[in-house]
């Protein structure tokens, strides 16, 4: 069964792109055909993933217009480590984008329904989504099968994400959203044991989304490695093999795996040039 | 340090925040909202969906019910072999009356097949029949001793519930569903049964007048709450609001009631009796009905044979509703001619009396002097006419 995931969180700087690059390459090492879409106008996952500034012709935003035919911008990424990664790029046009889809008829559903029409062949779709509640992260949430929350443990953006889950209510509801997508988790982002308003936010918040019945994961360490990684746009497996934060993603891609029925453990990632 | 005079530590003076930690509740009680909310609201939509289901599928989703209750009560309790002596009918049954027919039908699918399921008992001191009345009968005629059953306690309104299964099951003759509805109206609403017909008609004259009883029918397949509130935006009185409101409940349609189900109670005793011993159906009685002293001009007894005599033949005979309408018509028009007393209405003459009425003395001051003219004439003409012709009733 195809995942269709989106990445969502209501405050900017949560670590929705680090999730989403560091997600696709473990699923792609287990195997499985990933393809990261970005939502963002910021389009930082061009960032991350070492590529270059699309042309607009190649950017989600060409999958909106009238003249789309199903030839999906898709570009691979990381190939000197792995074939099961492509990305489809965003960009400013996805402001104009965003401005347009309000007018549309089908605004709200125009990525399901450019997926329903001309349907991917991947396991998984990672939807990177922007900061805010606007149109662009609705489309995603029409278009998803499943979605994650990063957090911060800060004050600021547990409240962000409090009211994301009265936009998830609210849509799922009036947009009558069958099936509702469901919320796969939280995930705690950049934790710092040393700080102890972290400490205290990660001892509460399960006791409080449990009664939502939305689960927690593992909280994923704050490192500066990541920022590092993202500068070289590489994901930390590639710019760091050995590094303990990686094992934080652990919880996450089983979840995910299982989900798409892939038990089998990751294969080691093929030797590639030397990094630079 | 000076141990008299304590110096005060500098750090005490910065009130230092206590280190509580946020209180995350707050951050998601509304978001916890939002999700019951949306969880209640799926539920009701699939209840709805359910609700709707039965509503439609009617008399199949009824006997479904039924399987399940028996299922229920068999698990409960098992199925016990009743003596049928110790089995009562239930006095509240609209079925009134069961024709022959139907009980041979049973009777031979008795016997052939044995009784398939077990029929439904409410212990009540003694155990009165809930569903199986039918099959209680054709067991008995057959010399049977004992019936499959299961028991269930008595339930809140029996006849309701029997009422219910009746009304939408089975061809209950219109007239024992009219009876039976009155009954379960007056004793629901406290009304008077004799007035309950009335209530309804007039309600109901006086909503096609306004033209609002489209919405009635609308209102048949709502939801309880809906059909509240669509009643009281109606204007009904309270007594008429208690009836539709009851009618509702039971899945009629108020219109479809007034003009078929409760004439038959007003029908005349013949009338009745076909209906519930010959099988008579409600709309050849309602054709028979015409046959009455008034329209015939014949004395009630008169009459009565005449409808008797008709109401045989159309049930000898088979006729369908058209035909049988005919045979009404023209036993009305034969009467009329033979009868020497008969008052014959024409239609035309009494609209005619009518307009003439209507014309002013303004009127005919303001008309053209043509018109006049040719309204004189045929005045005239026709004045000449009814004098020869009442000049002859007089003499003939």
């Amino acid at each position: 069964m195809q995942i269709r995931l989106a990445i969502i969180s209501n405050a900017g700087g949560t670590g929705k792109t680090t999730l989403s690059v560091h997600l696709a390459y473990e699923l792609g090492l287990r195997g499985l055909k990933v393809a990261i879409m970005d939502l963002d106008p910021q389009g930082s996952l061009t960032l991350f993933c070492g590529l270059n500034p699309p042309e607009p012709e190649h950017t989600l935003s060409a999958i909106m217009r009238e003249s789309f035919n199903g030839s999906w911008p898709l570009t691979p990424t990381w190939s000197s480590h792995t074939n099961n990664v492509t990305v489809c790029q965003g960009g400013m046009t996805l402001t104009q984008t965003a401005d347009e889809l309000v007018l549309h008829k089908r605004g709200a559903y125009l990525l399901g329904d450019c997926l329903s029409d001309y349907p991917l062949e991947h396991d998984l779709i990672i939807f990177d989504c922007p900061a805010t509640l606007g149109p662009l992260p609705l489309m995603a949430l029409t278009a998803c099968t499943h979605i994650i929350v990063p957090v911060q443990l800060e004050p600021k953006s547990i409240q962000g994400a409090a009211h994301l889950l009265e936009w998830y209510y609210h849509h799922c509801k009036q947009l009558r959203l069958k099936p509702q997508p469901e919320i796969l988790g939280f995930v705690p982002n950049q934790y710092d044991t040393k700080r102890a308003v972290h400490r205290q936010l990660l001892e509460s918040l399960p006791a409080q989304l449990e009664q939502m019945n939305i689960r927690v994961f593992p909280p994923i360490r704050d490192s500066a490695e990541f920022v590092n990684a993202s500068g070289q746009g590489l994901p930390l497996h590639i710019y760091r093999p050995l590094h303990p934060a990686l094992g934080d993603f652990k919880e996450i891609v089983k979840h995910l795996a299982t989900l798409m029925g892939n038990e089998v453990a990751p294969a080691v990632a093929k030797k590639g040039k030397k990094k630079k | 340090m000076n141990s008299l005079s304590p110096i005060p530590n500098p750090q005490s003076k910065i009130a230092m925040a206590a280190r509580k930690a946020p209180d995350l509740g707050n951050y998601f009680s509304s978001a916890k909202q939002s999700m019951h909310l949306s969880e209640a609201e799926t539920e009701i939509q699939e209840l709805k969906a359910e609700i709707e289901e039965l509503r439609k599928s009617g008399s199949t989703e009824l006997e479904s019910q039924l399987t399940a209750l028996r299922e229920q009560l068999e698990s409960a309790s098992g199925i016990l072999s009743i003596s049928l002596d110790q089995i009562q009918p239930n006095p509240e049954q609209p079925r009134q009356t069961f024709l022959p027919e139907s009980i041979e039908s049973m009777s031979r699918s008795l016997a052939s097949d044995g009784q398939l399921q077990p029929i439904i008992l409410i212990q009540r001191g003694e155990l009165v029949i809930f569903d199986g009345e039918r099959r209680w009968r054709s067991a008995k005629t057959m010399g049977w001793q004992t019936l499959q059953a299961v028991i269930i306690p008595e339930p809140a309104s029996l006849h309701r519930k029997a009422l219910l299964t009746s009304l939408h099951r089975e061809d209950l003759n219109p007239l024992d569903k009219a009876e039976a509805i009155v009954r379960e109206l007056s004793s629901n609403t406290g009304l008077e049964a004799v007035t309950i017909p009335r209530t309804l008609s007039t309600a109901v004259r006086r909503l096609n007048a306004q033209k609002r009883m489209n919405s009635v029918s609308e209102l048949v397949t709502a939801m309880p709450d809906q059909q509240q509130q669509g009643l009281t935006a109606l204007g009904l009185d309270e007594k008429e609001l208690a009836v539709f409101g009851r009618l509702l409940d039971l899945q009629l349609n108020p219109a479809s009631i007034d003009a078929n189900i409760f004439p038959m109670l007003s029908l005349a005793a013949d009338l009745k009796t076909a209906i519930r011993k010959l099988g008579l159906k409600g709309v050849h009685a309602t054709a028979l009905s015409k046959l009455s002293a008034k329209n015939l001009g014949l004395s009630e007894s008169e009459a009565q044979s005449i409808r008797v005599n008709a109401t045989t033949q159309v049930i000898a005979e088979k006729l369908s509703a058209v035909q049988t309408r005919r045979l009404v018509q023209s036993i009305i028009s034969s009467t009329l001619t033979n009868s020497p007393g008969a008052v014959r209405q024409f239609k035309q003459v009494k609209l005619a009396t009518g307009n003439l009425k209507k014309l002013s003395p303004e009127m005919l001051e303001q008309a053209e002097v043509d018109q006049l003219v040719e309204l004189q004439d045929v005045l005239r003409q026709k004045l000449a006419f009814i004098e020869a012709v009442l000049k002859q009733n007089a003499h003939g």
